[in-house]
């Protein structure tokens, strides 16, 4: 099975179940889905009136199932309910450790049959750039490379004994070249959430185009350097674990979207049951 | 479980070695001994009795707290003298199981067992060590356990021989098994600074000891490729691959005896290798790539699964393994080739700027203009390196070929893919083409596990990206629903064409 329960640690409530979604919502639930939907609405992500009608019809995620059999006694009712329906077994309170262990992984695995297509393209999103103030971001790191670059030949140029003046040909040249790459970098940038991988596209020496299939995921970080949050920026990192794994990074994300689209692919990612991914 | 008794006395003299030194060491450069030796003897007695005594208690106390359970679904050890370890490790993410034993353990009877995860970093547990028995046992018993169906189990099942070294292949593994990448260095290292340096020096001399750099280049070679051959030979003695059942065994080893297993459902890629003078003979090695080993673990990591065979031999295998057929390379176009005549041209010249730089800077280098000579080796270098470039697909295979001093044909199973990218340098943008990398979780080292296309027409580059990633997603959903796509180990079907209706598209 795959490693839900480590991978939901933001608000669970997205995941439904196409089966399941007949059956009348539980009667302990509610207040669960308001909280949901509170600490969702952050999200400027699939629209409200969907995710109210997914909320309400949903099966409970495996978060809550996880830890409402190994931790929190209080939801028991709720599994038990569960794992009677999938498999008539004796009630969580006389199992062992192990058996209510492995009766969450059945109920888990079995609550995912799958988002049905509609509900995945919602995730997706069309063709994006970056945010465009990620030049600036850039552009403050290639200025000092600028800088120091033309100190190295500055100093290079008084040793050969010509005129230090020069530099400041070379600071010109060097500062042009920096915006530039700077600018084509930007503009060359694209991702894509698509219905079963994560799309990418960039490069300006050598572009790129990547498809990261959801099934490959391993876990998915947003991340935010010093520079990057004076700017209001983040990046959003996923894991593979392919031996460039570590090249999947989407720079230069406004934090809410940031956020977002790493909630869009762990969702995507946890519905692409596939193994161990390797 | 414990550790074998027999480890303690092992142990304690492996250790000691290195204690002994430390004493010899720390009486040799001890202060207040200016003439001769600092200590006398006694003492010296006393320090290494004292030593040997430390190292017998603490490994004693090791060998006595190590303990290892077989659980129902874990391998669990608990170790540490002081400060307690306790492990587990599912019995289904092991990946490999490895027996090693050199001579002396050999005597003693004993072994180590190495347990590999794809977790990365070292061994995910080392038993140092168990008895001979024990660690048979154990290997039979994770596999057992990792198959999950204890009952299926057939004591008797037969041990398929895939492969086994004999005498011959042996004699031309210790052949063709030479490091050309450190021959090159030596090479490119000994002539240049051979060279004009020693000329500098010994005017009169000149023509000898530009000669003696080449001259101590070649001897060097000769006895880099007399030592690796060596090694290759004491390595792959009695080399021996296995089926048994769903697992591939080998076993290895003159000086040091390996026993590994590789299960097939843990398989990643497979890489052919061909060295030019294996090449030329019309051999071939292959390595089976697992998630099992860590990236730079030296040349341990990637165990040869055939040391060396017949190149339609090696293939033959890789069909019953991963079940790839007949394998047609399609070549890059044509113009690939001009870019590696570009490209070895601009390095020539660059070299000859370098050595015009010299001259101008010391004047010793009046010849240097000689460099450009070098331009007569681009044509054929560029078609060689052209004329070993190809790649392939079928229903469940990607497979890329590239390389003139050792050729790589990497294997890439759909269902073992990461990622697939498309790339396309500035140069390359010039002649429309690109190139595909598949990305799988091999650890390989520096060269294995991804399958490279290099230098393809562009559009079949992205075209390729978007075909190994539907056949990826389909043969993962197959793989999901216990429809086993593969036809690893699976004789019958070995043309990996035949049988699999999901694969459609």
């Amino acid at each position: 099975m795959s490693d839900g329960p480590e991978k939901s640690d933001v608000p669970p409530g997205r995941r439904t179940d196409e089966e399941d979604s007949s059956k009348p919502a539980r009667g302990d639930e509610p207040e669960h889905h308001t909280d949901d939907r509170a600490a969702n609405s952050g999200l400027d992500s699939p629209d409200t009136t969907d995710q109210q009608e997914r909320t309400e019809t949903r099966v409970p995620s495996e978060k809550e199932l996880f830890d409402g059999v190994t931790e929190q006694p209080v939801s028991e009712q709720e599994q038990s309910a569960e794992s009677q329906q999938h498999q008539e077994q004796k009630p969580v309170t006389e199992m062992s450790f192990d058996e209510r262990v492995a009766a969450a992984g059945d109920a888990i695995r079995k609550s995912k049959r799958g988002l049905d297509p509609e509900q995945i393209l919602e995730y997706t999103t069309d063709r994006r750039s970056l945010a465009p103030h990620v030049q600036l971001e850039w552009g403050v790191w290639t200025s000092v490379y600028v800088v120091v670059l033309t100190l190295v030949f500055t100093f290079i140029l008084g040793n050969l004994g010509l005129d230090p003046r020069f530099g400041t040909l070379v600071l010109i040249v060097l500062f042009i070249t920096g915006v530039v790459w700077v600018i084509l970098r930007y503009r060359k940038w694209v991702y894509q959430v698509r219905a079963d991988a994560l799309y990418l596209e960039r490069g300006v020496l050598t572009h790129r185009r990547s498809l990261v299939p959801y099934v490959r995921i391993q876990h998915v970080d947003t991340r935010r350097g010093v520079l990057e949050r004076w700017l209001g920026l983040s990046t959003l990192v996923v894991y593979t674990a392919g031996s460039r794994g570590a090249d999947v990074s989407i720079p230069g994300l406004e934090p809410d979207e940031a956020r977002d689209l790493q909630q869009r692919v762990k969702e995507l990612a946890i519905e692409a049951e596939g193994g161990d991914a390797l | 479980m414990n550790l074998d008794p027999r480890s303690i006395p092992y142990r304690v003299v492996e250790n000691t070695f290195v204690i002994i030194g430390i004493i010899v060491f720390s009486v040799f450069f001890s202060p207040g001994g200016g003439e001769g030796g600092g200590m006398d003897i006694q003492s010296t007695a006393t320090f290494i009795f004292l030593g040997l005594g430390a190292v017998a208690l603490w490994q004693t106390a090791y060998v006595k707290r190590y303990e290892y359970h077989i659980t129902p679904d874990t391998f669990d050890i608990h170790s540490g003298v002081f400060s307690r370890r306790e492990r587990e490790i599912p019995f289904e993410r092991i990946q490999n199981v490895d027996i090693a034993q050199n001579i002396f353990q050999r005597v003693i009877g004993i072994a180590e067992v190495r347990l590999e995860t794809a977790g990365g970093g070292d061994s995910e547990a080392t038993l140092r060590y168990v008895s001979e028995s024990e660690a048979t046992r154990l290997q039979e018993l994770i596999s057992d356990k990792k198959r999950g169906d204890t009952s299926k189990r057939d004591p008797g099942a037969p041990h398929d021989i895939l492969f086994e070294l004999d005498q011959r292949e042996l004699a031309i593994l210790g052949v063709t098994s030479a490091n050309f990448r450190l021959f090159a260095l030596f090479v490119v290292g000994l002539s240049v600074l051979g060279s004009p340096v020693a000329a500098q020096q010994v005017e009169p001399r000149v023509a000898l000891l530009l000669l003696l750099g080449p001259l101590v280049a070649i001897g060097a070679l000769v006895l880099l490729w007399i030592i690796s051959g060596i090694q290759a030979v004491l390595r792959y003695y009695g080399f021996r691959l296995l089926r048994h059942e769903e697992e591939l065994r080998y076993e290895r080893g003159l000086l040091q005896q390996y026993r590994g297993t590789i299960p097939l459902s843990k398989v990643q890629t497979l890489m052919i290798r061909e060295n030019f003078i294996a090449r030329a003979a019309g051999y071939a090695n292959m390595v089976i790539e697992t998630a099992g080993y860590a990236p730079g673990q030296g040349s341990d990591s990637v165990e040869s699964a055939v040391p060396i065979a017949k190149r339609d031999r090696v293939f033959e295998l890789a069909t019953t393994i991963e079940g790839v057929g007949e394998v047609a390379f399609k070549s890059p176009p044509k113009r690939a080739m001009r870019r590696y005549i570009g490209r070895y041209t601009l390095i020539v010249l660059a070299v000859t700027a370098i050595l015009a730089g010299i001259h101008l800077e010391t004047g010793m280098l009046a010849d240097w203009y000689l460099g450009l000579a070098l331009l007569v080796l681009v044509p054929p270098a560029a078609y060689l390196k052209y004329v070993n470039l190809g790649y392939y697909y079928d229903e469940k295979h990607v497979v890329t070929q590239s390389g003139f001093w050792t050729r790589r044909t990497t294997i890439v199973p759909y269902y073992r893919v990461q990622t697939v990218t498309d790339s396309q340098t500035i140069f390359q943008y010039r002649h429309n083409l690109g190139t595909l990398v598949v990305d799988t979780a091999s650890s390989g080292g520096f060269w294995g596990g991804d399958a490279i296309a290099l230098d393809i027409h562009i559009d079949d580059a992205r075209e390729l990206r978007e075909l190994v990633h539907d056949r990826f997603q389909e043969s993962a959903k197959a793989r999901l629903e216990g429809v086993e796509p593969e036809s690893i180990g699976h004789q019958e079907d070995s043309t990996g064409l035949g049988d699999s209706p999901q694969l459609s598209d």
